[in-house]
């Protein structure tokens, strides 16, 4: 975390260009399993009881409780209906982003204007790491401007910084502060980090995890099965490159793990087609782990704009809630 | 094998590790690269790189021999062993010691081309190995051994034995008898003729100059027996048509004590006709004092009085090197008129008329011999330059065949029509030799009045020398007979021309030769041209006119790096004879190798050769003078013919064409080869190219 960097007061409009939220404004944050919440909002909740809002009526089955009869639709039609009402709730966001060593990887150079951290400065590439510190800030930023409480962490074989969820008007120069800083020598380690929040999680809340899930997919299903267990919800965000997806380099050199792996001798032409098939495989398996658990995994291109596959995810989350509904 | 150009062979191997250190190269060069993704990159590698690195092996492999079988194509493979001396041979050396090896060399300063000549027979006689045999020529004929081979030592030791002479070069007997001294033995024979190849050097006797600048110049002056006087200096007179047998020199004497003494001295030429050295002493006797002068025919260019039949030896060209000293005369059967000998006592034959026209002055003018067309075969035709044929009708068909066999290959042919009626069909064949196209009518027109020439006659080079006095010449001239010549313009073009516009005499060419045809014949009832004063020198200019446009053709020059197609320059090796004792050709006819000295040639046509699979002998001509090889005459097909002349068989001609073929064959065979593995090559990666990289 770097106290230097985030009082310069800058960060936020760095992050959050107008590009981005202008993408962004016209959806809604919606968490496929919304959690109670205290604060009224723009979040409705698919739990009857404590109505505020109606709905829609729906015949009266055995079990149900009478104080939800329409008396005055049985007055008129001597039939029974129940009235169903939406509660609105708030959202409980934390947001996970990885920060171990392999998150620092980036071939996209960093063009004028562009926010970032001191990795990208250092680096001169735009990272994995940078991508997923922009599209949390513009999560975060979101959640707050709908009076959802969200906090941030960066974790890698554990949590390096975080800050707890709130809304309240410092939240946001907190989150800031905490994303502002950068990889580190370490391994991601999802149980750990899962852990050490849920040890702070009292509410439902939606764990939205941002890394490039390289590493072990065992230790990540562990961690999903525990929120799981725990009822939060989670989005799984895939910050790769470019280049990791695509393999377009022509060279035969040492090919040099981040993360202390040992150096290989690799000629990108003969494997790339089994290093595709790898990546698709891995990418898979992360998939259906998510899908088992009901969770959603979204690949983000560190070349291409945060703002639309943000736009895409949040849309298709919407939509889920919405049919859930009816 | 061995390679034309070895060296390339070598840059060929050389260049096989070229794909390998670029390989090194850029594996050394690449810096390591960091990547997130390294466990599926691990078991990426672990699927497929082990397979692939072997197939970029081969690839590699693949790519080098390719490199390796062009260079080695480039090279030019050849399995040569066209002029190896690496088994005993009998060498028969023919070195030049005419007056002509006298000159100095350009290449050696402060030698002869003799000291030359001689120290190239010495170096190849080194390079033989042991067991081999020597015989050794000299051109002028003073030294051989023509019994017995002599030890190589005994042949060096003669060798620094010889001086350069004055005779004249005899080149052309000295290889003949080395060519037989070579029969002789069973043992593979070599010839080495070393000259310097200039004009004086190569002699084709029964050759003449025609008549043209030629001039004294005296080259060694002697002293007076008691020493009492001196010859200082001789000077020429200025030589005159009559100077046939002898010339008047002046020379002046210095006595002690008194005033210089100035005599002109007579000098005879004698025998003439076979001693063409023409070297000659001046005496000078006054009292009883005693001086010889020797005096050498020279050929001046500046000089242009006519006088001396004089020659430069192996062509007939007008003498124009200072370096020459031979005199040839015309021999006598230069100039073949083919009739029949027979007395016309009414007006005589063409013949006669030209016979009178080519020798109007017993001595003078151009020598000639008759001939009955009946027998003329290849053999009667031999030597002859010129040959006129005044009985076409009495030609059978094989002499017409040996006519233009004889045409083709560079004489001069004059057809006279036949003066009595005929039933023989002899238009066809004339017309055919004249060229396509061209026609000649059976029938003779008779024109009455008789023709005339036209005043104005057409620019030919037959009669360019008397275009002047042309038109007063033509004027008396009537034609009251005369046959018609057509044909395409092309096909020739006119000498004279009549007054109705018809041809009188026309001009044209086959192969190296020329074609001259009279529409009339040169005798009273035909035509008054015989009795006009036109006659002598149109007669005279055809043949000598005739003759130059002979050798106009040639052009082609050895010693100057272009050869032509199918001719072959030899070079010697110097130095390296001992080591490596065979000398290298490449396709081009060229040796190659590192050791050997520009300008050594030797001439040899590749066409028309005959390969003699049963001789073994090789002839290597040793130009030691390059600079001295006259470039505008001595060319490639001159010396060719002269030395195909000399030789029965042309020995280095088949093995170097064998030489070149395998060698064009091995070279044709590697590069397909080396395609072949490029195609291969290409095939391997298209099987294993990798597709465009597709977005996860």
């Amino acid at each position: 975390m770097s106290q230097s960097v985030a009082s310069q007061g800058l960060r936020a409009e760095q992050y959050l260009s107008p590009e981005t939220l202008a993408q962004l404004a016209p959806f809604e944050l919606r968490a496929k399993m919304v959690a109670d919440g205290v604060m009224n909002g723009m979040h409705q909740s698919p739990l009857q009881g404590m109505a505020v809002e109606f709905a829609a009526h729906r015949q009266y089955t055995a079990g149900d409780s009478i104080r939800h009869l329409d008396w005055k639709v049985f007055g008129r039609s001597d039939k029974l209906y129940v009235k169903e009402y939406r509660q609105e709730t708030n959202l409980d966001v934390m947001i996970l982003v990885d920060g171990s060593a392999s998150m620092s990887f980036g071939t996209l150079g960093v063009k004028q204007g562009w926010g970032g951290t001191d990795a990208t400065r250092r680096r001169g590439a735009w990272t994995k790491f940078d991508h997923a510190t922009a599209s949390a800030a513009a999560l975060a930023f979101l959640c707050l401007s709908q009076r959802d409480r969200v906090g941030v962490a960066v974790g890698a074989d554990g949590l390096r910084g975080a800050v707890r969820k709130s809304a309240t008007r410092d939240q946001w120069r907190s989150i800031v502060r905490c994303l502002s800083s950068e990889p580190v020598e370490a391994r991601f380690s999802p149980t750990a980090c899962i852990n050490q929040l849920l040890a702070q999680a009292s509410h439902r809340t939606l764990f939205v995890i941002l890394s490039d899930f390289l590493g072990d997919p065992e230790g990540l299903r562990i961690a999903l099965a525990r929120l799981r267990h725990r009822g939060h919800d989670a989005i799984l965000l895939a910050m790769l490159d470019h280049r990791e997806l695509t393999l377009d380099l022509d060279v035969e050199a040492p090919f040099v793990g981040l993360e202390g792996e040992a150096t290989l001798d690799v000629d990108t032409r003969t494997i790339r087609k089994a290093y595709l098939e790898e990546l698709q495989r891995h990418l898979n398996g992360i998939d259906r782990q998510a899908r088992a658990f009901g969770y959603d995994l979204q690949v983000f291109d560190t070349h291409e704009s945060v703002g639309p596959v943000l736009a895409a995810l949040l849309a298709r989350r919407e939509g889920m809630v919405t049919r859930g509904h009816r | 094998m061995m390679f034309i150009s070895p060296w390339l062979a070598v840059a060929g191997t050389v260049a096989m590790a070229l794909p390998i250190l670029i390989h090194l190269f850029l594996r050394r060069r690449q810096k390591p690269i960091e990547w997130a993704a390294m466990e599926l990159l691990r078991r990426a590698v672990q699927q497929n790189q082990r397979a692939r690195r072997v197939e970029r092996w081969v690839l590699l492999a693949l790519r080098c021999l390719v490199l390796m079988l062009v260079g080695l194509a480039i090279a030019r493979p050849a399995t040569l062993t066209a002029i190896s001396l690496d088994r005993p041979v009998v060498l028969a050396v023919v070195l030049d010691d005419s007056v002509a090896s006298r000159t100095a060399s350009a290449m050696s300063p402060g030698e002869t081309a003799f000291d030359a000549a001689r120290a190239a027979c010495i170096e190849s006689i080194r390079a033989l190995p042991s067991g081999s045999s020597v015989h050794v020529f000299t051109t002028s004929g003073l030294i051989e051994h023509t019994n017995e081979p002599v030890q190589p030592e005994r042949a060096i030791a003669t060798l620094n034995t010889l001086a350069p002479t004055y005779e004249p070069s005899r080149v052309r007997h000295a290889v003949v008898r080395a060519d037989d001294a070579l029969r002789r033995t069973t043992m593979p024979g070599h010839i080495v003729l070393a000259s310097s190849f200039s004009r004086g050097a190569l002699d084709t006797e029964d050759q003449v100059l025609p008549t043209t600048k030629a001039t004294l110049e005296i080259r060694d002056v002697g002293s007076d027996d008691t020493g009492t006087a001196a010859i200082t200096s001789v000077m020429q007179r200025t030589l005159g048509p009559q100077s046939i047998d002898s010339v008047t020199v002046d020379v002046t004497v210095t006595r002690p004590g008194q005033d210089t003494a100035r005599r002109s001295v007579p000098v005879t030429v004698t025998d003439t006709k076979t001693d063409r050295s023409a070297i000659v002493d001046a005496v000078f006797i006054e009292g009883s004092q005693r001086a010889v002068a020797t005096v050498t025919l020279m050929v001046d260019p500046t000089v242009t009085k006519h006088g001396w039949i004089a020659t430069i030896p192996s062509d007939r060209q007008p003498a124009d090197d200072q370096r020459c000293t031979t005199i040839s005369t015309r021999s006598s059967n230069s100039v073949l008129v083919l009739d029949r000998e027979r007395l016309d006592v009414d007006e005589g034959s063409s013949a006669q008329w030209i016979e009178r026209a080519l020798e109007p002055v017993p001595g003078l003018g151009l020598s000639h011999q008759r001939l009955d067309p009946a027998e003329v075969r290849a053999s009667s035709l031999k030597g002859a330059s010129s040959i006129i044929i005044c009985r076409p009708e009495l030609l059978d068909q094989a002499g017409w065949a040996e006519c233009r066999s004889v045409c083709e290959s560079g004489a001069l042919i004059v057809i006279v029509p036949p003066t009595d009626e005929t039933f023989v069909d002899w238009q066809d064949p004339c017309s055919t030799l004249l060229g396509p196209g061209v026609t000649i009518r059976r029938a003779v027109v008779n024109h009455e009045p008789p023709q005339r020439l036209q005043a104005q006659q057409p620019v030919s080079p037959i009669t360019q020398l008397i275009a002047s006095e042309l038109t007063e010449l033509v004027a008396p001239v009537e034609i009251s007979r005369s046959i018609v010549i057509e044909g395409p313009s092309t096909a020739f073009s006119p000498i004279l021309v009549m007054g109705d516009n018809t041809p009188m005499m026309v001009l044209s060419t086959r192969g190296r030769g020329v074609i001259v045809a009279f529409a009339t014949a040169p005798v009273p009832s035909w035509s008054t041209l015989a009795t006009k004063p036109i006659f002598v020198p149109l007669v005279q200019e055809t043949i000598r006119q005739g003759e130059v446009l002979l050798d106009a053709g040639n052009t082609v020059t050895i010693g100057l790096g272009r050869l032509p197609e199918g001719t072959t320059e030899l070079r010697p090796i110097r130095g390296s004879t001992t080591t490596d004792p065979t000398l290298t050709v490449d396709p081009s006819g060229v040796i190659v190798g590192d050791d050997a000295t520009p300008g050594i040639m030797e001439a040899v046509m590749a066409q028309g050769a005959n390969t003699g699979a049963s001789r073994r002998t090789t002839l290597v001509a040793l130009n030691v003078d390059p600079s001295a090889c006259d470039p505008q005459r001595n060319d490639a097909a001159r010396l060719t013919a002269w030395l195909n002349q000399t030789m029965s068989v042309t020995p280095t001609t088949g093995t170097k064409i064998k030489t070149t073929q395998s060698s064009a064959t091995a070279s044709a065979w590697l590069l397909m080869v080396a395609a072949l593995i490029v195609l291969v090559e290409t095939l391997l990666g298209r099987m294993y190219s990798v597709p465009e990289p597709k977005a996860t």
